[in-house]
């Protein structure tokens, strides 16, 4: 009885878990690090060939695998191919307890964590930080608040320029007050898991209701096509709550008030400075970005401090980005070759 | 007129003509010819189906540009929020009167016998541990007497108690009489 009712208050309140829903894992990895909010992945490739490892930093509202979805659609066997050691953050859902973590619990502790865990196993000082959505901005956040430690960033699909409205369900966010935003963590803690959900529902209303289904019926005699609609819709589903105070500062402060851009955002009592990020930075954008749109992440390379930077626009969606065949053949490898180069210049002033 | 409305026309243009042009004149030709092809046929379904979606897109995006549309979308969420807010309150205050009144425990209730149990759990473990260490100190004690070969008398002394036999044994008389 007690259980049942816990349960039933766990979903009411958006607490409940799908990690246990990921497919199986198509590459292999062991969890070198799990502690907080953070586990943290480390897949080996079959032959090292870079010096310095890449910590992908995965956003906090979807379950990561998107990035390792089927053998021929994985980033990360992308990067393992090209002999980078890869580590990835998989964010542990938040618990009703989680509801004080913002951004600097997540920026200055877990992720600081997180760095510091793989700055141990591979015995060195600086790694590449690969952030995808909103991994790109928690990315970004700690690379101007601890670039000490980062020596090259990349960010993918980065939504930094809120002011943009070509997205037009960002017009419906413009209507909610604080005070919403502020009720909705009173009511719930977190922001619940279904309400992340109603989110991205919201943005393709039509391809969700009926279109994506009428798809998969056309596309039935594709080969693949079905198992990766099925998979597709999995990770549609594997939202994860997002903590109160992160919610909050994410809505309010970088969305609604668009600090970040303006220069005026802070993590915990620090500002974020982004002319101290001075490391190579690789900015990817989505031409066909539905999510973030990419004249959103195009305004953060003004702002950034590193004179190596660089911005690649790929002829893809959001998803497609990590997911798409011709991004994989493509992309990738361009993103790869990027850091070898610079892995390379490195190696060569240390010597 | 902007890049935007041209192209809403431009999908409403093709939605009409291939659903009200295309997709019937397919539908005659198949109907009157010999060989059955459904490929026109198809391709004028998928033509209006596809535009019919592209307009249906715009439409949404445009009732979302709608700052009414947002400032009402807030206002019925605030409402959803206020109402699940004012509902736990009152299912909060109803069983913590009800629940008792039937003889049914309330989450307090259980949460402080969770509680209760929990520091029960701890305190049998603390005493398992003691009575083991105890156990150990009887078996030395024990194994030290057996190395002595029997000299000492059957009557020892073992903190201050007379006793014909080992602490341990004792200790398990006396349990068994007790309970």
């Amino acid at each position: 009885m007690e259980g049942a009712l816990r349960t039933f208050d766990a979903v009411g309140r958006g607490f409940g878990s799908q990690v246990e829903a990921d497919p199986a894992p198509v590459t292999p990895y062991e969890v070198l690090y799990r502690a907080g909010m953070v586990s943290l992945r480390h897949y080996r490739p079959e032959v090292r060939r870079q010096a310095t490892p890449i910590l992908i930093v995965y956003a906090l509202i979807k379950r990561p695998f998107i990035l390792d979805l089927q053998a021929d659609k994985s980033v990360v066997r992308s990067l393992l191919n090209q002999g980078f050691e890869v580590y990835l953050i998989d964010w542990l859902p938040p618990a009703a307890g989680d509801t004080w973590r913002g951004f600097d619990s997540y920026v200055n502790e877990e992720l600081a964590n997180a760095v510091r865990a793989v700055q141990i196993e591979e015995g060195v000082e600086q790694v590449n930080l690969l952030g995808y959505c909103f991994g790109a901005l928690l990315s970004l956040l700690y690379a101007a608040l601890h670039p000490e430690n980062i020596a090259n960033l990349l960010t993918l699909a980065m939504p930094f320029d809120m002011s943009t409205r070509e997205i037009s369900i960002y017009h419906v966010m413009d209507g909610m007050s604080d005070s919403t935003i502020e009720l909705i963590t009173k009511v719930y803690g977190n922001c619940p898991a279904w309400m992340v959900n109603m989110g991205f529902t919201a943005m393709a209303p039509i391809h969700h209701a009926f279109d994506k289904y009428v798809g998969l019926y056309r596309n039935a005699e594709r080969d693949g096509y079905a198992d990766m609609f099925e998979l597709f819709e999995l990770w549609m589903q594997s939202d994860v709550p997002l903590a109160g105070r992160i919610f909050r500062e994410l809505t309010c402060e970088i969305f609604k008030r668009n600090l970040l851009a303006k220069g005026e955002f802070k993590v915990g009592e620090r500002l974020v400075d982004l002319g101290k990020i001075t490391c190579p930075v690789l900015n990817v954008v989505a031409e066909h970005d539905d999510v973030v749109h990419p004249s959103s992440s195009l305004g953060m390379m003004e702002k950034i401090g590193s004179a190596d930077k660089r911005t690649i626009t790929f002829p893809t969606g959001h998803l497609g980005a990590v997911v798409s065949s011709g991004a994989i053949k493509k992309l990738w490898p361009q993103v790869g070759a990027w850091i070898a180069e610079r892995d390379v210049k490195a190696a060569g002033n240390r010597n | 007129m902007n890049g935007k409305e041209s192209k809403v026309i431009q999908d409403i243009v093709s939605f009409f003509e291939a659903a009200f042009i295309e997709l019937p004149t397919a539908a005659t030709e198949r109907w009157l010819a010999e060989e059955k092809d459904d490929q026109a046929l198809y391709a004028a379904g998928w033509k209006a189906y596809d535009a019919f979606v592209r307009i249906a897109n715009e439409s949404a995006n445009q009732l979302y540009a709608n700052p009414a549309f947002g400032q009402m979308a807030a206002q019925a969420l605030e409402i959803g929020l206020q109402a699940r807010r004012a509902s736990d309150a009152l299912v909060s205050g109803i069983f913590r009167e009800l629940l008792p009144a039937a003889g049914l425990p309330a989450a307090k209730d259980i949460e402080r016998l969770n509680r209760s149990v929990e520091g029960l759990r701890e305190e049998v473990q603390a005493l398992r541990e003691a009575q083991e260490n105890r156990d150990a100190i009887d078996d030395r004690y024990a194994a030290a007497r057996s190395a002595e070969g029997q000299k000492a008398s059957s009557q020892i002394i073992w903190n201050g108690m007379k006793r014909s036999e080992t602490p341990r044994q004792q200790r398990r008389e006396k349990k068994s009489v007790a309970l």
